[in-house]
């Protein structure tokens, strides 16, 4: 075992040497400097991982050969990781990723746990992956939204998910409290003692657990409607809803374990939510929602993961969450009607200006946004990181 | 937008907890090997609090699935409820195998800040079982992470 892991760390250690040009080159633009910052600390810890495995197993301690092997296993874990997903952002990067990355680094340092997170991103569905280190929190979002102001937005809701992780002890709490209001309501009051129980304690299991995700994604819809206001009402129903009968129903196959709750579900919670901020858009999107959902004809059968008599206490707990956490909300100009966007106009005024310039004048558009996002980007710093 | 966050940070919490276990199970290790002088490096304190920290979670999960009927962990994201069973189930087991399963999360504590060379041995047996428990956990995250071919 001893030789093969010499070889191993040995071929990490040419794959580190191979991959630092890549990391010690300046970024294309100053958006990504904090970034790649970070990925030499990175390179640097990885690097001394595998130093450390070649230095420990040159002792000849046969005691510590599967701390050893299981080490190795981490760097090579490591070193992956690096190539497939955190090296993409610096080796395709485009001149057009800046509008996203200015967006991202605007939302980190808007709030107090998450100020100096680098930002960054892959091309992908909306999503993020929302790690506190030794890893960075890596957006990603699909190629043509990028280049868009009308989807910036939805990077707000994946912000979310970030400040959930630096919130996590206090948000569990409130989410333990709203599963077991799930639990008393959606579980039958009297439970089988035959054969038919272990199915049926498999079934709450299995709906208390859905609920973790379904409550962390309906916070995260909250975190970005407080920071985004109308534009994320806006974009979450228009980028949300695919126009199929999957938006208002779904089988209890696909709600077992599901991600996310039904659309038109997050829609309502959305909406309600938005309503008590005072929020025309509300009765807007609501509109669109119920003409679909009449057209289309769909059934209201949760399957026992959801009942109409939760809302008060879903409400409550996302009330509880972002007041807990405190995201930065959006400020009554910010959705007023702008003339002119400049490098400082703030991205919840910039989306709130292009939702209200889609809807005013859809043939100018286009236009409108190609200036507003030049005119934003305009005016960043020069790249001054130093290669090595 | 999809819940691969769930994935990400089980895939990092296991990173970071079976690092720090390395960590400190060499340190121990090269300690009886009389390889390395008594002081402690920055590393190997970091390591014993990372653990201390995460078996404080582990072992809140773990009693909070142990109340429940249907061992459901509340308030738990569901990757670590998973693990908090794996535990709960060891713990269930007879005859004890598993270090998990002998000792209860307070002893495993006491075990992991003890500076006696008479608890060397245990130590190094409960490190042994948790890495395994974790390794064999995390394989899932890690090739969802990584990929597969």
């Amino acid at each position: 075992m001893r030789n093969v892991l010499i070889a191993r760390n040995g071929d990490l250690a040419d794959n580190l040497a191979r991959i630092a040009p890549i990391i010690f080159t300046d970024p294309p633009f100053p958006e990504l400097e904090s970034y790649v910052r970070m990925l030499r600390e990175y390179h640097a810890d990885t690097s001394k991982l595998v130093r450390e495995n070649l230095e420990y197993l040159a002792l000849g301690e046969n005691a510590i050969l599967d701390d050893i092997r299981s080490n190795t296993a981490q760097a090579l874990q490591l070193v992956r990781f690096l190539s497939i997903r955190l090296l993409t952002p610096i080796v395709r990067a485009r001149s057009t990723d800046r509008l996203s990355l200015k967006t991202i680094s605007w939302l980190h340092n808007s709030h107090a746990s998450t100020r100096g997170v680098p930002a960054v991103f892959v091309d992908g569905e909306c999503a993020v992956w929302p790690t506190r280190g030794p890893f960075p929190p890596i957006y990603s979002f699909p190629a043509d939204e990028q280049q868009g102001l009308l989807f910036q937005a939805l990077y707000f809701h994946e912000f979310g998910h970030l400040l959930y992780v630096f919130h996590k002890p206090e948000l569990d709490e409130l989410v333990r409290e709203l599963q077991a209001e799930v639990d008393d309501l959606l579980t039958p009051a009297s439970l089988r003692n035959d054969r038919y129980a272990e199915r049926q304690a498999a079934e709450r299991q299995i709906v208390v657990h859905t609920w973790y995700k379904w409550a962390q994604e309906l916070f995260c819809d909250a975190v970005g409607l407080v920071l985004g206001g109308p534009a994320f009402l806006y974009a979450i129903s228009s980028y949300s809803g695919m126009l199929e009968l999957g938006d208002f129903y779904r089988d209890v196959g696909d709600l077992r374990w599901s991600d996310h709750p039904i659309t038109s579900l997050r829609i309502q919670t959305l909406s309600e939510h938005a309503r008590t901020m005072g929020l025309d858009a509300a009765d807007r999107v609501l509109t669109e929602w119920k003409k679909l959902a009449t057209a289309m004809e769909v059934p209201q059968d949760y399957h026992g993961f959801f009942d109409p008599r939760l809302m008060p206490a879903i409400r409550r707990t996302l009330d509880d969450m972002v007041t807990e956490v405190g995201p930065r909300a959006f400020m009554p100009d910010e959705t007023a009607p702008r003339a002119a966007i400049a490098p400082d106009t703030t991205p919840v005024a910039l989306v709130n200006s292009a939702w209200q310039r889609q809807h005013d004048s859809p043939q100018d558009y286009r236009n409108w946004e190609k200036n507003a996002v030049a005119a934003w980007i305009k005016g960043s710093r020069e790249p001054h990181l130093t290669a090595r | 937008m999809n819940y691969e966050w769930l994935t990400a940070q089980a895939f990092e919490r296991a990173h970071v907890i079976v690092t720090a276990v390395n960590t400190l199970s060499i340190h121990t290790k090269l300690l009886i090997a009389k390889r390395l002088a008594g002081e402690e490096s920055q590393n190997v304190a970091e390591a014993r609090a990372t653990l201390l920290e995460f078996l404080e979670i582990l072992g809140h999960a773990v009693e909070n699935a142990e109340q429940d009927r249907d061992r459901i962990a509340f308030g738990v994201d569901p990757r670590l409820s998973q693990l908090a069973q794996q535990v709960a189930l060891l713990r269930r087991q007879y005859p004890p195998g598993s270090a998990l399963s002998k000792l209860s999360f307070r002893e495993a504590r006491a075990l992991l800040t003890s500076r006696n060379p008479e608890d060397a041995s245990s130590l190094l047996t409960f490190l042994k079982d948790l890495r395994t428990l974790l390794e064999r956990h995390s394989h899932t995250d890690v090739v969802s992470i990584l990929g597969d071919l």
